[in-house]
């Protein structure tokens, strides 16, 4: 586990924690915040991808279907039921959830991993064809417009305002659900179930034996992963307030999902914060460079992969783990 | 350390310039700064990169005295083009880097795309910046501001209606029946389009206002993005027989196709081409497989628009390329913004977004005027969307009569 | 307390189990011997649920297993080593030898670590070992932890000690006792008729998938057809 999680994933994750408090105090603008606020939603979506992609090593390409159906879901019932967004956003997820046991179900029994990828793409295609179909629902390509924020919280005398435009309650918004979100995934990992994840990783036919039925721990795993995909997906839907099929369920939002995981590093806790924040960060950075900007975010993607190319959470693992290898090269031959 | 050779010094003296060059550019006062939001990276990149061009090429002439001023002192202008990707969250972000980094006193954007300008628009009440957007024509967003107009009282919309090719399309047969250039039948329609909301509405706009005059629509054929075989919705189309078949297509080469099958077919019908015939891949064939189609909407035709070719040799002169329609539409965009910010004398907001509002101006692409709903209208007094017709080796305009260069054939 | 009555089992349309009959009593040590091939991990697999049978029982004190899955039965007090360790590679001893006890309560899992190390008291010094790491030797002694944290009545072990250095041959032999010392019967397969026969209480030599002799380890180290064929008492050694 410690190849997931790091040395101290407590510690890690407070230290996340307290750096997301200092930066509410920081004086930021709305734009640096924006671009915070994005990359903590993919930095959930990315989290809850991990977890299948990752840690269980099921190649699974098609998630960002459950992003849209989250973000679309919610979305309907907010728009068309009146319903606040601080539910909905639930029924985007478990809605999400039910679909990914749906599909998760004839998906985990192909062996070959080459053709779940295919089942998984053609799967998110189909999602994307249906949301742009419903254009009396969704409006298709033109948008689906109206979307609600997040109602206000008041605290006495202090309103807190979501959605565009209110840049720092977004955030804070952002980050509390994502970090509910990773502590959460932190307490399950560190339990008894990531143990069980890990082991159907490593070896399937060793988890067998062991009494551990692999496809149902597989099937849940699926469903809890889409499930948190699709609540990312539905706090977009309410931040950005706008949804089009191409924009939350086409190829590019795949690639740049997988880019901030691989570079964050598959199957890490902590990549997909580090991805996210290095990736939606970089892209921003690189605006400077203007027609070059994408070429440069390609190279650097390309450079990481090949320098790190367990991730950025593997390039820290990998050095933490040589100095400890030492130490006990030392005790054993001082004993 | 002192032997320095030639190349790095020459460079340093090189950079040294630049930084200089620099400092002085930035410190000749930029009276105004305008921000551009539009898809420089990305599928609609060849777009985004035309709005630039036909951007940079008014605020340039506009700063070197060659603009067409409202004030004696007009201001000094400094553009910042920020990319959108295409994405409603990418434009969100680059509109507050323009609004927190760049300071800037207005946007215009999305350049391109409807489903960014829904997101974007949302800017303009949250910071108080006048937003004007360029070529995106979805109803839904005019929908929007009439909804709340006075949430989006600084938004304003930089091009007609979807329903504007719908209404040119209709009024151009209504004028063809009148003067006997197409026979009526016995007023059957149909359609057969790309499966994108851009075909889908004009069918149905089209439909409608055909229904409307005691018309039947035979059928509306769908068919996806980039289909080159229409021989199985031909073949049905020629046992119904239509009076008008009307083709949308975003993708030139199944205008090509949809076209040679077409002639195969030898259907009756009058056929009206819209959209794909404003591509040059499909004019170069047009004359051989094409003559005497009538297409919309011709809009930029430096062919047979002297203006239009003139305004080409500009573009041609500063970038090396051909001018195109999103060229000319982009300029068009920013000049109303320069005469907009020049007539409100300062960068007070509301003053801008006023001043836009009574904008009655002559451009290439037509006369830019806004209706109540913040969106530019369409028609032959604004902006004509102009029918056309394939004559041997050009395209002619021959509806509406005011802007006509030939006689139908 | 563990009896396969007439078990067939098929890949396929092959068919490489022919009504193979096995018991193992309470407290023993029985091998299954025989060369490459003929079906001995086969065997296990069947026993375990990981293979099911086309036909026949499998008993484990008089129950029929056929309805008990394979993640059941560890339940029920049986538990597997698999051929070549089958170790979880990038995750630490602790936590392998942890999820052996996958099957039982989560609070005895303390008291079961304890025994375990207790048994193998080698393994306290590489808890945080990564698995994949550790030497062969090493590796064998994880799995038999891991096998034993499921506290069975029966372990099955497939080839224990395949690609063992001699020395550790003997390690885990002894280990193997002490194991079943503290009342683990055990049913092992291995190639060696010597290694097998030496240890075991009773032992099956199967061959293509029959069971074609059987007795007590001494009674099948004397057979004849044994020496000549696996002793190589008469001629070279057959493999
Ligand atoms: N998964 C499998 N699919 C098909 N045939 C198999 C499979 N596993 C084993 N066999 C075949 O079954 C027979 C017995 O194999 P096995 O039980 O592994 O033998 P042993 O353990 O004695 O070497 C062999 O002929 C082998 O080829
Ligand atoms: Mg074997």
């Amino acid at each position: 586990m410690t190849e997931i999680l790091g040395r101290r994933p407590a510690l890690s994750f407070l230290i996340c924690v307290g750096l997301f408090l200092l930066t509410l105090v920081l004086p930021l603008n709305d734009y640096v915040l924006h671009i915070l606020t994005l990359s903590l939603i993919f930095a959930i979506f990315a989290s809850g991808w991990n977890l299948t992609l990752g840690i269980l090593g099921l190649k699974t390409l098609g998630h960002h279907a459950f992003f849209a159906i989250g973000a679309y879901l919610s979305a309907i019932a907010a728009f068309y039921g009146g319903v606040s967004p601080w539910l909905t956003i639930w029924v985007g997820a478990v809605l999400a959830a039910l679909a990914g046991l749906l599909i998760g179900l004839p998906i985990l029994r192909i062996r070959s991993m080459p053709h779940v990828a295919i089942v998984t793409l053609a799967f998110a295609e189909i999602v994307r064809l249906i949301f742009s179909n419903l254009k009396d629902i969704t409006r298709g390509e033109l948008g689906f417009w109206g979307i609600p924020p997040f109602d206000p919280v008041s605290f006495g005398e202090t309103t807190i305002r979501f959605g565009l435009g209110n840049a720092w309650g977004s955030f804070i918004l952002v980050g509390l659900f994502f970090f509910a979100v990773q502590g959460g995934l932190l307490l399950l990992l560190r339990s008894r179930p990531g143990l069980t994840f890990a082991a159907i990783r490593d070896s399937e036919a060793a988890a067998e034996s062991l009494g551990i039925n692999f496809g149902a721990w597989k099937l849940a795993a699926f469903a809890l992963s889409a499930g948190i995909v699709g609540l990312s997906g539905a706090i977009y839907a309410h931040y950005v307030m706008i949804l089009t099929p191409t924009s939350v369920a086409g190829p590019e939002m795949l690639i740049t999902l997988l880019a901030i995981i691989i570079v964050g590093g598959a199957g890490r806790f902590f990549g997909p914060l580090y991805g996210a924040l290095l990736l939606t960060g970089s892209l921003e950075l690189l605006r400077e460079f203007g027609d070059y900007r994408m070429l440069l975010y390609g190279a650097l993607v390309i450079g990481f992969v090949f320098v790190a190319p367990q991730g950025i959470a593997g390039l820290k693992f990998d050095r933490l783990r040589r100095r400890r290898g030492h130490g006990t090269n030392e005790s054993s031959s001082s004993a | 350390m002192a032997t320095y050779t030639k190349g790095p010094v020459a460079a340093r003296r090189i950079l040294a310039l630049m930084l200089l060059a620099g400092t002085a550019g930035t410190a000749q006062a930029q009276d105004v700064s305008i921000g551009v939001i539009g898809p420089m990276t990305g599928p609609a990149a060849n777009t985004g990169t035309a709005h630039r061009e036909g951007m940079e090429l008014a605020v340039k002439e506009w700063n070197e005295g060659a603009g067409d001023y409202v004030s004696d002192e007009p201001p000094q202008v400094e553009l910042v083009v920020e990319d959108s990707n295409s994405k409603p969250e990418v434009a969100i972000g680059a509109a507050q880097r323009l609004m927190t980094r760049s300071d800037v006193d207005m946007i215009i954007g999305d350049t391109l795309h409807s489903h960014v300008t829904l997101a974007l628009m949302e800017m303009a009440p949250q910071y108080g910046v006048p937003i004007l957007s360029a070529e995106p024509v979805s109803s839904a967003i005019a929908d929007k501001v009439l909804s709340d107009p006075e949430r989006y009282a600084l938004y304003y919309k930089g091009n007609y209606n979807s329903d504007g090719y719908g209404k040119a399309v209709h009024g151009f047969y209504s004028w063809a029946f009148e003067n006997d250039v197409v026979p009526e039948g016995d007023k059957t329609i149909a359609f057969v389009v790309e499966d994108t909301d851009y075909g889908i509405a004009n069918a149905e706009k089209i439909g409608e206002l055909f229904e409307a005059d005691g018309w039947t629509v035979a059928a509306t054929e769908t068919t996806p993005t980039g289909t080159t075989d229409f021989y199985p919705q031909l073949s049905k189309l020629r046992g119904l027989d239509p009076d008008i078949l009307v083709s949308v297509f975003t993708l030139a080469n199944s205008g090509i196709s949809f076209v040679r099958q077409l002639d195969e077919q030898a259907l009756e019908a009058s056929h009206m081409a819209i959209f794909y015939p404003t591509r040059p891949e499909f004019m170069e064939q047009a004359p051989d497989i094409a003559d005497g189609m009538f297409w919309a909407a011709l809009q930029f035709s430096p062919e047979i628009t002297p203006e239009h070719q003139a305004f080409n040799d500009r573009i041609e002169a500063e970038f090396g390329v051909s001018a195109n329609y999103s060229h000319a539409h982009a300029y068009c965009t920013m000049v109303v913004a320069l005469r907009a910010i020049d007539a409100a004398g300062g960068t007070d907001a509301d003053a801008i977004a006023s001043e836009i509002g009574g904008t009655d101006y002559d451009c290439l692409v037509g006369k830019y005027a806004f209706g109540e709903d913040n969106t530019v209208q369409s028609g032959p007094d604004f902006i004509p969307v102009p029918v056309a017709q394939v004559q041997g080796d050009a395209s002619q305009i021959i509806w509406p009569e005011n802007v006509a260069t030939a006689e139908p054939q | 307390m563990l009896r396969l009555e007439g078990i067939d089992v098929h890949y396929g349309a092959t068919q490489v189990l022919w009504s193979v009959d096995m018991r193992v009593a309470e407290g023993e040590i029985v091998a299954i011997m025989g060369p490459n091939g003929s079906g001995k991990s086969t065997v296990l697999k069947a026993a375990m649920g990981l293979k099911a049978p086309s036909g026949g029982r499998v008993l484990l004190d008089g129950r029929e297993m056929q309805d008990a899955s394979a993640t059941e039965r560890p339940r029920h007090g049986m538990a597997i080593v698999l051929e070549r360790r089958r170790l979880f590679p990038r995750m630490s001893v602790h936590e392998n030898i942890v999820l052996g006890a996958y099957a039982r309560p989560a609070r005895e899992t303390k008291g079961s670590l304890e025994w375990v190390l207790g048994l193998l008291p080698d393994l306290r010094e590489h808890l945080d070992a990564t698995a994949g790491k550790l030497s062969g030797g090493q590796q064998q002694m994880v799995a038999i932890a891991r096998g034993l944290m499921a506290r069975p009545r029966v372990l099955l072990m497939d080839e224990p000690f395949l690609g063992l250095s001699p020395a550790m041959v003997k390690t885990v032999s002894a280990i193997m006792r002490t194991i079943n010392g503290e009342g683990v019967a055990i049913l092992f397969n291995e190639q060696d008729a010597k290694l097998s026969f030496a240890l075991s209480h009773r032992g099956y030599l199967l061959e293509s998938g029959r069971v074609i002799l059987s007795g007590s380890g001494q009674e099948m180290l004397d057979h004849p057809e044994v020496k000549r064929v696996y002793l190589g008492v008469r001629e070279e050694a057959a493999r």
